[in-house]
């Protein structure tokens, strides 16, 4: 999977390509519009990671240069304004999903795994971890060919665990993905879903794959 | 004191003491005058008693008609001399002294000195005197009458354009709701007085854009470099080689990040709503936005065991869909963070009003303060931005909503009159 990076924050976009790389992304990085306009343009990338404000031109404009082309990219916007009128426009122009910063990169990397799912048009909307199965259009999980009874939490808890697999998630991550900006200094709650879904995992299943990481996050591995 | 009144006082004060001044100088000017006449009236009888004695050689007999008289006296004094002078004198039939003047005069008649006296009543003269101070009064007290006149209306009507620059301030918004529309003048210095408030309020609200700029620009500054450190924390956490200790010392990291984001946030927030981004309304329904505001807490309201009371009237008011989200969510975040362990919050809408009221462990809040930006209750010991209510507050004001705060048997209440 092919993924470039259109952010001039050299620190951020070098976070942001280790942490990629490391899910076996190939990332390319675009520091200024320029270079932007000139590797859309050329190349097919599986997601763009698109900063609006760039030296030497929005990226916006860029955008709206995938649509006229007909590209099929999968475009996610990174956004230091989080304003809602950047939000619309973006959307409307046809970017797949708007990401205010500052973000986790655990939520980067679910949610670019999501768009390409989406654009997947090979129909194939599973994805697998070992013996575990989420469909994510059905929003069913099986393990062992078995289903699984998960709420709705602890559903996303499960797919935003697999999408960021073998990686350390804090549990402000995974508070702030799950219930968003609605959870200030309120993050210990998180654990009783963690709980739950362990439990369900270890009851249909075999392997403990969450680990507690010294209380500060948490581990999806099977190693 | 009105400036209309202080400019009253001083000039009917003037004109008075002009008037009367005036009136005294008029008086013994007329006076004279009149008199002069009078002595040049009796002079011409003296010229014609000394013609006759010349014809004669005797006195002529004494007169006395159309209030002149004429009589003749031996003279007592030696050396005696002629004057005019005024004297009282009482008619024959009248008991009332009359003003008459006279002139004394000595004529020899054979050897023998007279003196010689022309009377004529002042009375007439008096009347004219008196007639004409009369008619002077008058006009004097139509002056003033027209005056005060002149001033109630006219005074009343000139200052109209100051009075509307007044009360355009007084209610001048600096937000841009009441812009300042002065009205135009003919006058001169109401003219350069509205000039010089659209100036200053000119710079006012250049000074006050710049400082929300300042405000929304540092913000967004911010944003890059928090984003930064997020990034990299993510990443530092990866490593395997890190101690408990050290992660602790993450956490701590992270949670004074997600802090500083969160407050970051709130400030941009304010600034938008302040420069009015948020204008698409709606007509929504409250009940159902705060019991789905309900479900979305669900959690939090379950992890501290909380008991909600709601009573609900139907109401649907007409907000900015995004704002109502906020405000709902700040008042229920506080409502649940707050409060204790199985404690009790209270949830009401009636037909204009929302009430929300919750139990805690803090005691009462200062009612003056508890909308300012970061306030905080001096034992609060939840990690609270203090910039949550202050949103609040500002999208009521926005929407012309009244919030009020009171404290009764325990309970923190949030009153919001649509």
């Amino acid at each position: 999977m092919k993924i470039l990076i259109i952010e001039d924050e050299k620190a951020l976009s070098e976070s942001i390509t280790t942490y990629l790389r490391s899910e076996e992304y190939i990332c390319e990085v675009a520091a200024d519009f320029n270079t932007a306009l000139y590797k859309t343009e050329t190349f097919d990338y599986d997601c763009i990671v698109l900063d609006i404000t760039l030296p030497g031109g929005s990226g916006l404009d860029i955008l709206k240069g995938l649509k006229e082309n007909g590209k099929m990219d999968g475009v996610l916007i990174i956004s230091a304004k989080n304003s809602i009128e950047d939000k619309v426009e973006g959307l409307k122009i046809g970017a797949d999903d708007y990401l205010p910063k500052p973000f986790h990169l655990s939520e980067l990397s679910a949610r670019i795994a999501a768009i390409i799912r989406r654009r997947n048009f090979s129909g194939n909307n599973t994805i697998q971890f070992n013996d575990i199965i989420l469909d994510t259009q059905a929003k069913l999980s099986t393990i062992n060919g078995q289903q699984l009874e998960l709420t709705k939490k602890e559903y996303e808890l499960l797919l935003y665990f697999i999408s960021n697999k073998r990686k350390v998630i804090s549990k402000n991550a995974i508070a702030e993905h799950l219930w968003g900006d609605e959870t200030d200094g309120n993050i210990d709650f998180i654990y009783t879903h963690i709980k739950n879904l362990r439990k369900k995992l270890n009851d249909a299943g075999n392997a403990d794959y969450i680990k507690s990481v010294y209380g500060m996050g948490y581990k999806f591995t099977d190693s | 004191m009105k400036l209309l009144s202080k400019y009253y006082r001083v000039n009917i004060l003037a004109t008075i003491i002009v008037v009367l001044f005036s009136s005294i100088c008029y008086y013994f000017t007329i006076h004279y005058i009149l008199i002069e006449q009078l002595d040049n009236s009796l002079k011409v009888e003296e010229q014609e008693v000394l013609d006759f004695i010349k014809e004669h050689g005797s006195l002529p007999a004494p007169s006395s008609y159309n209030d002149q008289e004429v009589s003749f006296k031996p003279s007592i004094s030696n050396a005696p001399v002629r004057k005019f002078r005024t004297t009282d004198s009482f008619n024959k039939d009248d008991h009332e002294p009359v003003a008459t003047r006279e002139l004394i005069f000595p004529v020899n008649v054979n050897g023998t000195t007279y003196d010689v006296f022309v009377r004529k009543s002042q009375e007439e003269t008096e009347d004219l005197i008196q007639l004409i101070l009369g008619i002077t009064l008058l006009i004097v007290v139509l002056l003033l009458l027209i005056v005060f006149l002149i001033n109630r209306f006219v005074l009343r009507r000139l200052w109209k354009p100051f009075k509307s620059t007044l009360s355009q301030l007084k209610h001048f918004d600096l937000t841009g709701k009441n812009r300042l529309q002065l009205e135009p003048t003919k006058i001169n210095e109401f003219r350069e007085l509205n000039e010089a408030v659209t100036i200053m309020a000119k710079h006012v609200s250049q000074e006050y854009g710049t400082l929300k700029r300042f405000t929304e620009n540092a913000s967004h500054e911010m944003q890059t470099p928090l984003a930064i450190i997020n990034s990299k924390l993510d990443l530092l956490i990866q490593g395997d080689n890190i101690n408990e200790q050290q992660m602790g010392q993450l956490q701590g990291i992270y949670d004074a990040l997600e802090r500083l984001s969160k407050m970051n946030q709130s400030l941009l927030l304010l600034t938008r709503i302040e420069n009015n981004q948020f204008n698409e309304t709606a007509f929504i329904s409250l009940d159902n936005t705060i019991k789905e505001k309900l479900l979305y807490f669900d959690e939090l309201i379950v992890n501290k065991k909380l008991i909600v009371n709601t009573a609900f009237t139907p109401l649907n008011i007409n907000c900015n869909r995004q704002l109502l989200d906020i405000l709902l969510s700040n008042l229920l975040n506080n409502a649940i963070r707050y409060n204790t362990v199985g404690g009790t919050i209270s949830i009401t809408v009636k037909e204009d009003e929302l009430i929300i009221s919750n139990s805690s462990l803090l005691p009462a809040l200062d009612g003056q303060k508890v909308f300012q930006r970061f306030y905080r209750h001096a034992n609060s010991t939840q990690e609270g931005n203090g910039l949550g209510l202050s949103i609040v507050k500002q999208i009521c004001h926005d929407f012309g909503y009244a919030i009020s705060y009171f404290f009764s048997g325990g309970h923190h209440e949030f009153h919001i009159k649509f």
